[in-house]
């Protein structure tokens, strides 16, 4: 408590510079509020959709500084889900995800960039990690909304997408010209702590 | 002629004997050459279904098998001149290759139904899901259906060049009486 008070002293004095605090939110995966879909072309003729069921993740965001926005998330690529046994089970096979051996999928965040619209819309860079391969990608996010839930918590909300290209993570089953391609789109709610 | 007798086996046991005989080798050569099919090969789809059909199929012959089986009141009795050990490698195998039979209809079942979509016999009709597995339990059927498809391979070539030794080399009535019923014997 002392602390405290020193420390809002010292900053009211404009003694110390603190640095805008960053509310930390968990990703709302346990009420599902929260979602990783993938879209890839079937020959070019349509797009199937599927998702992964299981992942959790955190992120830091402060509306006054989002530059400073962080978001971590683990992704179960075992938890494949395109509603089709058999063709789920061949995603977590070696042709594809081979979770046997990558049992982890991730993303970390590295950066905020091009940050439009008064820090609604931004450019969320980071390391994804998939199949074994870490490379850099970025992702176009925009908040969705934030705010009080009516249960006594806060919440923050957003939804991003991004696209990567299978030979890139290493994932090299011909699946033809039109399905090179995989559209990631990711809508998480967070609760802060 | 039909049933099981003493000392030959009926026509329908004989005849399921030798439709498994031609129709598991098919189920397991179109298995393993469907999983390493490309996603631009012509069989891509038909071959698993035909996999399954005749997985299917397998699994109806040996469920009457089994049943007519267990009505022959344990007839024909085993070659006098067969002692103990042969009698207990050739029963075993039997019952093995029951056991793994059954294994690899459960299983594949599993993995097929596993979303709750049913078991396609031909474009006839399904056999619909009932316990409908995580992808774990996708995964593990899938480690089972393999190995015990490639025992049932490998033991199945054992069983047939023990049918051939007991006819070539043994020169007893083994073989023989899995090809015709005895007609001396009524």
């Amino acid at each position: 408590m002392k602390k405290t008070i020193a420390a809002l002293t010292l900053s009211s004095l404009g003694l110390a510079s603190v640095p805008a605090l960053a509310a930390d939110y968990v990703i709302d995966t346990e009420g599902a509020h929260a979602s990783i879909h993938f879209e890839i072309q079937h020959l070019g003729y349509s797009w199937l959709l599927g998702r992964f069921n299981d992942f959790e993740g955190t992120f830091s965001y402060d509306p006054e500084d989002v530059a400073a926005s962080k978001v971590n998330v683990t992704i179960d690529p075992a938890s494949v889900d395109s509603n089709h046994a058999e063709r789920d089970k061949h995603l977590r096979g070696s042709d594809f995800l081979h979770v046997e051996k990558y049992p982890e999928a991730s993303f970390v965040s590295t950066g905020i960039t091009n940050i439009e619209d008064g820090g609604e819309e931004f450019d969320i860079v980071g390391n994804l990690t998939l199949h074994g391969v870490t490379k850099e990608i970025t992702i176009e996010a925009e908040k969705v909304g934030e705010g009080k839930d009516p249960w006594g918590g806060y919440r923050a909300g957003f939804e991003g997408s991004t696209e990567i290209r299978l030979k890139d993570f290493g994932i090299d089953y011909n699946l033809g010209p039109a399905s090179e391609v995989v559209d990631l789109e990711l809508h998480v709610e967070g609760v802060r702590q | 002629m039909l049933t099981d007798r003493p000392q030959s086996y009926g026509w329908l046991t004989i005849a399921l004997h030798w439709i498994s005989a031609l129709l598991i080798p098919a189920v397991f050569g179109i298995g393993f050459y469907m999983v390493d099919l490309s996603y631009y090969d012509e069989g891509y789809h038909t071959l698993p279904a035909l996999h399954v059909s005749l997985g299917l199929l397998v699994g109806f012959l040996t469920l009457v098998r089994i049943v007519w089986r267990l009505g022959q009141k344990g007839n024909p009795k085993a070659l006098p001149e067969h002692g103990f050990w042969i009698r207990l490698a050739s029963s075993s195998m039997k019952y093995a290759f029951y056991v793994m039979i059954v294994v690899m209809i459960v299983t594949g079942y599993l993995i097929n139904t596993a979303k709750g979509d049913p078991a396609l016999f031909f474009d006839w009709f399904g056999i619909p899901a009932t316990w409908q597995l995580g992808p774990d339990g996708v995964d593990l059927a899938g480690e089972i259906h393999n190995i015990v498809g490639w025992l049932i391979i490998i033991l199945a070539g054992l069983h047939a060049a023990a049918g051939l030794l007991h006819h070539f080399v043994i020169r007893d009535r083994t073989l023989k009486r899995m090809l015709r019923p005895d007609r001396t014997e009524s």
